[in-house]
């Protein structure tokens, strides 16, 4: 009640008693707000639809409450106000210190540090503060600049750099005097980053940066207009900053409120009518159509059938929309199918039509088929369609109920990621073939798991169990612990960067709430930038049928179910929330998140980060590790060379094992040598392992010492598994690690290889003891998905490793798909054996051996060859998982078949 | 009359493809049958086609090529498979002489079918113009054809195997088609195995299934992988997306495991038995693939 009111009159008082400066009065306006930091605009609510929120959040105080949207809204505005003035004004920081520290308000330093005492204390009992600002810390951004937005007739520095980068450098007296003696001497600082340019998608600029060097040269402002006029246009531009020592806690940040932010703009950096605009040009429309006649009035509305429709300003696909409605339910009638998806072809041009009945209605997809394929667009309206599902219960009550602003947003999102807007280089009439890491993501259920060690995942379990546990009753007073009653956590899960660390969810939950962050792009979000101001609260409408076998009498309590999603630094702490369990409380509950949850989430990500944990680093050496359980060899290696002259006797070569010409080795990177080594030097401790059971016929041999190391494998990850001992993550901490168990595949592979590579002889001392190219685990049950990272890739990176990828991302997709279909579903069957048996056609895996030729760069006489396999199989209990696997062609089958049924236990 | 009676049998044929015992609608490629006979056969029909002043002549077994002329392999593949779907979809009779345009050779002008029941199942036809007249060659039918009437019966035999006994097919192969996409001839068989003993009655049924398992197979593979025999690769969705060339390819179904693998000009498709180990089809393929291929009786 009081905290908030309380503060805002306090905020208010501060700053009417300020005086205002005529050197910063122009940002004072609140309405005129190109103010930006961490790459987020704030706005006022009434002008662009969006909210405008900076607070002072602190951990200091214990609960937070959320006062009404006006009041914070109010609340917000002075805040930012406030700031913006405080920076603008370092010289009454002196004065002002201890006022400051007391609201943790944010005070950032220039040219001399102050530390007054009581911002210091202020800081050391924040954990996120001052401790790394104490560095100060040089950014090197590399910008293309933008000389078509040159007019040509720019005189100030200030301007050129604007239009160039978008940085909008700070002028002092507004460039009137700014040959002022005192004034050259001052340092460039940013005061704003233009929305939409590049500098504000790559993230990293923040305002308050001090600008020092260009392409290496120091800046001033004696130099600075000079300088940029010199600038070659053809060339990037190396931009460093400093960034600026910050006292006291970094405490305040924005609210990213979904659903009520933009997202569009604090994700890909555009605005929506902008990319409405992009939009506009591409022949792409999502249209909601209707045959109910609307009641009401029966006027010569022409538009009336079209319940919604994105872009809106969209006419030549809205004029068509009677032949899609028309095909759609007609279909229905005579043929009880409805459509799925049908080509138009448009002035040349092709455009794809996807459709989804629901009722009467019927929801379309269209986009030109020059930017996404079929396939990919049934995807993208299949899970449009989840989402709502997800979010309103069904799709017709989510185009009737919901608000247009927030589909126009979700549905720019779609679109935008659905026809690769971001990418600007892309040709024309190309479809871009999916690599690895896009066909990953392509599917929003899914998500990458972050391989973390049992015991930094266990750490991980144990923090979120206890804030699962809800047990903080000593700390609170009896009204919030009345409060807490009304929720109860069904489940948490935490991800970093865009990778999933640990889930203690329902399968079935983790999926949804994958989707969520997908679809509103917050994942991709959280890898690229500090997401401190995301804040998710939405109720979510699971499917309540899952409930069976009700016994007679008794009836389920009606619940509802609300996500919270809270992000740090690149965290985020998602939190399924399910109130109502008393009925009486069920209809009538609160839509805002209860302040308790909120911030013990948060607090529940800072634990994280505490010197002891340090998750991040862990996660961080994670991502960028390449020394994994799982190594991946390079096809180079495979390659054979033979010259077309003497075919015969390369066959001869290809029959015999591997001829290692010496021209493969020169494509071999540098750091392929050191690796070689690596390699070596685990098969020679392998080698040491296989001499033991060197007495065992060779083929026993084999399966022993793939035994003992999966076994050895799955009894560490059981240990993980289990010791999530109290609550909900015990079932599904060893979830996880099933698929960790997928380490075990390489090594049974590389150490069954041992055993036959000693006989051909070399594989074991060139350290060819891997035939493993890439495996991709899809636990499609759970939604979790494991895969080497991009850089375990890289690090093997040759021509062609990369044509490899591409082409095993290409078969995963076309194998994926085949499996799916002849599983069971009815629109399956007629791709794949309609007429034949349903109970024998449930496909469980396929294969394709490829051959790739190619000319030596060396000796265009010499054709190599390489020839791998790509397989994937399904595995249905105790979840439907996938697992595709890509190897060398000479590994045995059956030892392909040992790995698969020993990484899951059939 | 008899022209419209033709073409209703036509169309239910096209109609009934799905049902048909030949493959050539989904290959693109005349099925053709492999006899021990065959070099025999060859000189019979091209004595005949000559007395019937035809370049064109062919012999046909239950609608699959046994012998024919070198003009007639000179006809496109789409002629090919026409012409098999034809006689196969006409009624039985023993001599028939009906209009047909050839969509490549002539295709305003039509030419004279003339077919002949010379045994059950087994045709002799010719492609000639308006001069030798029906009942003038059918006089003939006799002198050329009754000193071969013992070969043609066991010729006969081969059917519905349509691999002679003497190859071995591994025991493991239920169904097979191979197809040269070069010369569009197409050899496969549904019925390897003679599995004596248990119900015969429900062979033709199991049959049915594994042909239906084969074709939906065959156009799946067709459609992603390899590259189609007839050579109207239309399609930006194919093969052509792929990087790099596929030469095998497998699927595992819980009911039975088809492999498909491709080496120059010949497609191989095999259905084998759920038994089979995975890692065993590939060179099974290979091995049966050469077999086929190589044998002197190969009519591929």
């Amino acid at each position: 009640m009081s905290g908030s009111e309380n503060r805002a009159r306090i905020g208010s008082s501060w700053h009417d008693s300020e005086p205002s400066l005529g050197l910063g009065s122009k940002p004072q306006d609140s309405a005129s707000r190109t103010h930006l930091q961490n790459g987020l605009t704030r706005h006022s609510k009434a002008s662009d639809g969006y909210i405008l929120t900076e607070n002072t959040y602190g951990q200091l105080r214990l609960a937070q409450r959320l006062s009404s949207s006006e009041d914070e809204e109010k609340i917000r505005s002075r805040d930012a106000i406030r700031q913006k003035s405080k920076e603008m004004q370092q010289k009454l920081q002196k004065q002002k210190s201890d006022y400051s520290s007391k609201k943790n308000t944010q005070s950032i330093s220039l040219s001399q540090p102050q530390t007054s005492s009581a911002t210091s204390l202020a800081s050391a009992s924040i954990s996120n503060g001052g401790a790394k600002g104490k560095e100060r810390r040089i950014k090197h951004i590399i910008l293309n600049p933008e000389y078509r937005l040159l007019s040509g007739n720019e005189t100030s520095g200030v301007e050129i750099c604007q239009k160039l980068f978008g940085i909008t450098v700070f002028e002092y007296s507004n460039g009137k005097s700014n040959h002022h003696p005192t004034h050259r001497d001052r340092k460039l600082v940013v005061q704003s980053v233009v929305e939409g340019s590049r500098a504000f998608c790559s993230g990293n600029i923040s305002r308050g940066d001090m600008l020092i060097r260009i392409n290496d040269v120091d800046v001033s402002w004696r130099n600075f207009s000079q300088l940029l006029k010199t600038l070659n246009k053809r060339e990037k531009v190396r931009l460093t900053f400093q960034s600026p020592k910050i006292i006291g806690p970094k405490s305040s940040y924005t609210v990213l409120q979904v659903p009520e932010a933009d997202l569009c703009l604090a994700t890909l950096g555009k605005r929506l009518a902008h990319i409405q605009e992009e939009l506009a040009h591409l022949n792409c429309v999502a249209m909601y159509l209707t045959l109910v006649q609307s009641s009401s009035e029966s006027e010569l509305d022409q538009m009336e059938d079209v319940v919604y429709a994105f872009p809106p300003g969209e006419e030549t696909l809205t004029a068509l929309r009677g032949l899609f409605i028309t095909l759609s339910s007609a279909l229905l009638d005579v043929v009880e199918q409805p459509a799925v998806r049908s080509h138009l072809h448009l002035n040349k041009s092709r455009i794809h039509v996807a459709y989804r009945q629901c009722g009467r209605d019927v929801l379309v997809f269209a986009m030109p088929g020059n930017r996404i394929t079929p396939s990919c667009l049934e995807k993208v309206l299949n899970a449009f369609t989840s989402l709502l599902v997800l979010l309103f219960g069904d799709v017709q009550s989510a185009f009737q109920d919901c608000d247009r602003v927030w589909l126009d947003k979700i549905m720019a999102l779609t679109f935008h990621r659905a026809l690769e807007l971001d990418t600007a280089h892309r040709k024309p009439d190309h479809i871009q073939w999916p690599s690895l890491t896009s066909m990953l993501t392509s599917d929003p259920w899914n998500i990458r798991l972050l391989a973390l060690s049992s015991k930094d995942r266990l750490l991980c379990d144990e923090i979120l169990n206890e804030f699962e546990a809800m047990d903080f009753d000593d700390f609170l007073d009896d009204v919030d612990l009345f409060a807490r009653r009304k929720y109860v956590i069904r489940g948490t899960s935490l991800y970093y960067k865009g990778h999933l660390i640990t889930s203690h969810l329902f399968e079935e939950h983790q999926r949804d709430v994958n989707l969520f962050l997908h679809s509103h792009e917050l994942l991709s979000l959280s890898s690229r930038q500090e997401v401190n101001q995301v804040f998710v609260w939405h109720e979510l409408k699971f499917n309540q049928d899952a409930v069976t076998s009700v016994p007679v009498g008794y009836r389920p309590c009606v619940t509802r179910n609300f996500l919270m999603v809270i992000g740090l630094h690149h965290y985020y702490l998602s939190v399924l929330v399910e109130a109502g369990s008393s009925p009486d409380q069920s209809q009538n509950l609160p839509a805002r998140p209860l302040p308790l949850l909120v911030e013990q989430g948060r607090a529940t990500l800072a634990q994280l980060e505490t010197e002891e944990v340090h998750m991040s680093q862990c996660c961080e050496e994670s991502l960028t590790s390449t020394n994994r359980d799982v190594v991946l060899t390079c096809p180079d290696q495979f390659c054979v060379h033979h010259s077309p002259r003497s075919r015969s006797g390369a066959k001869e070569t290809t029959s015999n094992g591997k001829v290692m010409s010496p021209h493969n080795r020169p494509t071999l990177t540098s750091t392929k040598t050191s690796i070689d080594a690596q390699l070596l030097s685990r098969s020679r401790s392998k080698s040491a392992d296989r001499l033991d059971d060197r007495d065992v016929s060779s083929h026993q041999d084999a399966s022993i010492v793939i035994r003992r190391y999966g076994s050895k494998h799955s009894y560490g990850s059981n240990d993980s598994g289990g010791s999530g001992s109290s609550g909900p993550s015990k079932g599904r901490g060893s979830r996880i690690s099933s698929a960790t168990d997928l380490t075990s595949i390489s090594h049974s592979l590389s150490v069954v290889n041992i055993d036959k590579g000693i006989a051909p002889g070399g594989r074991l001392t060139r350290g060819h003891d891997n035939y493993l190219f890439s495996y991709v685990h899809l636990d499609e049950g759970a939604g979790v998905l494991v895969a080497p990272t991009d850089l375990q890739l890289l690090e093997q990176h040759s021509y062609i490793q990369a044509q490899v990828l591409d082409n095993f991302a290409l078969a995963c997709h076309k194998i994926k798909n085949l499996l799916h279909c002849s599983v069971g579903n009815e629109a399956g069957k007629s791709v794949f054996l309609s007429q034949a048996d349903e109970a024998e056609t449930n496909a469980l895996e396929a294969g394709t051996l490829f051959r790739c030729s190619f000319q030596s760069s060396q000796d265009k006489r010499q054709v190599s060859s390489l020839q791998y396999w790509v397989v994937g199989r399904t595995f249905s209990s105790p979840r439907p998982q996938l697992l595709f696997v890509c190897f060398h062609e000479s590994t045995d089958q059956s030892m392909v078949e040992t790995a698969f049924s020993l990484t899951f236990g059939t | 009359m008899v022209f419209d009676k033709v073409c209703y049998q036509l169309v239910d044929a096209l109609l009934l493809q799905a049902a048909s015992p030949l493959f050539s609608d989904i290959t693109g490629a005349a099925d053709v049958l492999m006899v021990s006979e065959a070099s025999v056969l060859q000189t019979f029909i091209e004595a005949f086609a000559e007395a019937a002043e035809s370049p064109y002549g062919c012999l046909l077994i239950g609608g699959r090529i046994v012998a024919a002329t070198e003009r007639w392999w000179g006809l496109t593949a789409g002629e090919l498979t026409l012409l098999s779907t034809l006689l196969l979809s006409l009624s039985e009779c023993s001599a028939r002489d009906v209009p047909v345009y050839l969509p490549h050779g002539s295709p305003a002008i039509p030419h004279r079918l003339l077919t002949f029941e010379l045994l059950r199942n087994v045709t002799a036809c010719v492609i000639c113009g308006p001069s030798p007249p029906l009942s003038d060659l059918e006089k003939e039918i006799s002198r050329f054809w009754v000193p071969a009437v013992e070969t043609l019966k066991s010729a006969r035999k081969t059917v519905p195997r349509n691999v002679p006994a003497s190859i071995e097919v591994d025991s493991n192969i239920l169904g097979f088609i191979l197809v040269n996409t070069l010369t569009h001839r197409c050899l496969n068989s549904v019925s390897l195995v003679r599995e004596g003993g248990r119900g015969q009655g429900e062979e033709p049924a199991r049959q049915e299934k594994r042909r239906a398992v084969l074709r939906s197979f065959y156009t799946m593979v067709i459609g992603s992988y390899f590259r189609p025999a007839a050579g109207e690769a239309g399609q930006d969705r194919g093969p052509g997306e792929l990087r790099h060339e596929p030469t095998d390819t497998y699927i595992v179904c819980s009911g039975h495991k088809c492999y498909a693998h491709s080496s120059g000009k010949y497609q191989m498709f095999v259905l084998f038995a759920a038994k089979t180990p995975t890692f065993a089809m590939r060179s099974v393929t290979q091995k049966t693939l050469n077999l086929l291929v190589k044998d002197k009786n190969s009519p591929l």
